[in-house]
């Protein structure tokens, strides 16, 4: 589950400052001197090994929130002259996660180590079981040869004084499908044909150099020409904030927003249209339909199981129909769904009608940025409104318990929820898919706890529930 | 009981963003470790993000003294030295 430390703090202090220059009209000549403001001279590099490597992370890092990945940087150019490259023609693909690659910390790809608790025993189980040979005693102790070693742990399972440790690299431990690959030197590398774009790498890093691309400056942008923009809310924002829900629609308001339109709006038509479209598959198929508004599942099922495509629903996400009646009233308006989602980017990029994508910490590094203090301001209501099943597809069992109420008394509805898409969690959608399982409908949310503990959550998931709660 | 400790976290949006909310989770706890001597207060914006900039948040102030990037174990470290306790 989502955990604040360190590195999202430093992530978090970037963005503020980011749009600190760009909401409050200063210098762009400012996005220059961000490494060196982040890191003065004589200052002490708190988690790096000097301050100049630390500038060169927050230089790539600054550069992401611009939307340009580390593959794309070219040293020679300012982050002034990127950003009024960007600004004039933002790029949105599909690879939204970008590794800095002097952040990166190249950790080792061995993963079994032998400690100083190794006797040098006669038994030696470690030699004598390892499949590929690694192991040898040299000066009475056993030592893996990391060319050889395969990570396959069958030495930490037989030594007889817990003398191997194992040490993960947290990016491919996080990653539940594998997507994450080392190069020659030993940095990380993802693969998009695997990538699910759930976001648990960039959180896992503990160096912080796995980045999300941005859209921050570019709804900045659309702001500033005082553009129609309309902000669609993820459900999810009701426990972000720790503010009652009205306020917080007035504080997106005061950034400028023309209008702020509940996505839950949507989530009522895709509870609809699901139930109908499960009533009309249990009748033709087991394993009948999973759901599909969790995009990094529908990501999952795209990449990783096509042959199975068919058993996820149609039925557009709620952000597809918010966006699409928004559109229909007003085909001049910019629509940014704000949300703690990452893949959503993805979505996004191949709807018609989804413009742009914020996330839950951009909006704070905004309202903080514009010194807007949601505590203290009146309540708002929203242009679309949702009811509360639908403002509940932001937590886990949301979209199974929605579906329940919409369904008939005759049919029986056995739902099964999949709570986080992980290294395990995926052999039970596998199963699932292969008629395995004893129940005729998926849950999937690819987040431990739902959308509410989504990577681009800014607060703790206990209290974030609680807060849900009151606005349902 | 000698004299009542009062904590004031900030919950403005610099510090809420910066993670006061995480402290505030610990508010029982804490408060019944130190046998209700101290008590903790969430607070509307106090003000420092400005002072001192937001890389510092969250702000928490123990009595008149200012704790930036405030967590749980910096109060509790203060605490102990404050009330004179070893761990």
């Amino acid at each position: 589950m989502f955990q604040i430390n360190n590195a999202i703090l430093l992530r978090r202090d970037l963005k503020v400052r980011i749009a600190d220059i760009l909401l409050n009209d200063k210098s762009l000549t400012e996005l220059n001197r961000l490494p060196v403001m982040m890191t003065p001279k004589g200052s002490e590099s708190t988690i790096r090994c000097c301050i100049y490597k630390e500038r060169a992370v927050t230089r790539s890092a600054a550069l992401a929130c611009f939307g340009v990945g580390f593959e794309d940087d070219d040293e020679l150019k300012s982050i002034k002259e990127f950003a009024e490259e960007r600004l004039e023609s933002p790029k949105l693909g599909q690879d939204v996660l970008t590794v800095l690659n002097e952040g990166c910390s190249a950790c080792s790809k061995n993963s079994y180590f032998i400690t100083n608790a190794c006797r040098g025993c006669v038994a030696r189980p470690c030699m004598m079981n390892c499949p590929a040979k690694a192991i040898s005693i040299k000066n009475g102790r056993a030592e893996i040869d990391p060319d050889l070693c395969k990570n396959c742990g069958k030495c930490l399972d037989v030594c007889p004084y817990h003398a191997i440790t194992y040490v993960p690299v947290p990016c491919q431990e996080a990653c539940p499908v594998d997507a994450i690959s080392k190069d020659e030197n030993g940095i990380a590398k993802i693969d998009f044909n695997k990538c699910i774009l759930c976001g648990k790498c960039m959180n896992a890093c503990p160096f912080g150099a796995i980045f999300e691309k941005s859209h921050m400056p570019f709804v900045i942008n659309q702001l500033k020409q005082k553009k129609r923009v309309v902000a669609m809310i993820a459900p999810a924002i009701s426990g972000q904030f720790t503010v009652d829900y009205g306020k917080i629609i007035t504080g997106i308001l005061a950034l400028g927003f023309t209008q702020v339109a509940e996505v839950a709006y949507g989530a009522i038509e895709t509870g609809k249209r699901e139930t109908a479209e499960w009533l009309e598959a249990i009748e033709e198929r087991d394993p009948a339909l999973t759901s599909s508004c969790c995009p990094a599942y529908v990501n999952y099922i795209k990449k990783h199981l096509p042959e199975k495509t068919n058993l996820v629903s149609s039925t557009l996400s709620p952000m597809k129909y918010t966006s699409q009646e928004i559109k229909k009233n007003d085909p001049e308006a910019i629509t940014v769904f704000i949300g703690p989602c990452i893949a959503k980017k993805s979505e996004a990029i191949s709807d018609d009608n989804t413009d742009f994508v914020l996330s839950f910490e951009e909006l704070g590094a905004m309202l903080a940025a514009k010194d807007i203090q949601l505590m203290g301001l009146e309540s708002s209501v929203p242009s679309l409104t949702g009811d509360s099943p639908a403002r509940n597809f932001a937590v886990t069992q949301g979209v199974s318990k929605a579906i329940q109420l919409n369904i008939p008394e005759h049919a029986s509805f056995k739902p099964e929820v999949i709570n986080g898409i992980d290294k395990k969690s995926v052999f039970k959608i596998k199963a699932f898919m292969d008629g395995k399982l004893p129940t005729n409908f998926m849950e999937v949310m690819a987040c431990e706890g739902g959308c509410i503990a989504g990577p681009n959550s800014i607060t703790n998931p206990k209290v974030g529930v609680a807060f849900h709660k009151k606005s349902l | 009981m000698d004299r009542e400790i009062k904590i004031t976290v900030c919950c403005g949006t610099t510090c809420h963003l910066m993670g006061s909310s995480e402290i505030l989770i610990y508010k029982d706890e804490i408060e019944t470790k130190y046998n209700h001597q101290v008590t903790i207060y969430g607070s509307p914006c106090l003000g420092y993000c400005k002072e001192y900039a937001a890389a510092n948040a969250p702000y928490a102030l123990i009595e008149d003294h200012l704790i930036c990037q405030a967590n749980k174990d910096k109060i509790i470290d203060y605490l102990n030295k404050l009330l004179d306790v070893r761990e």
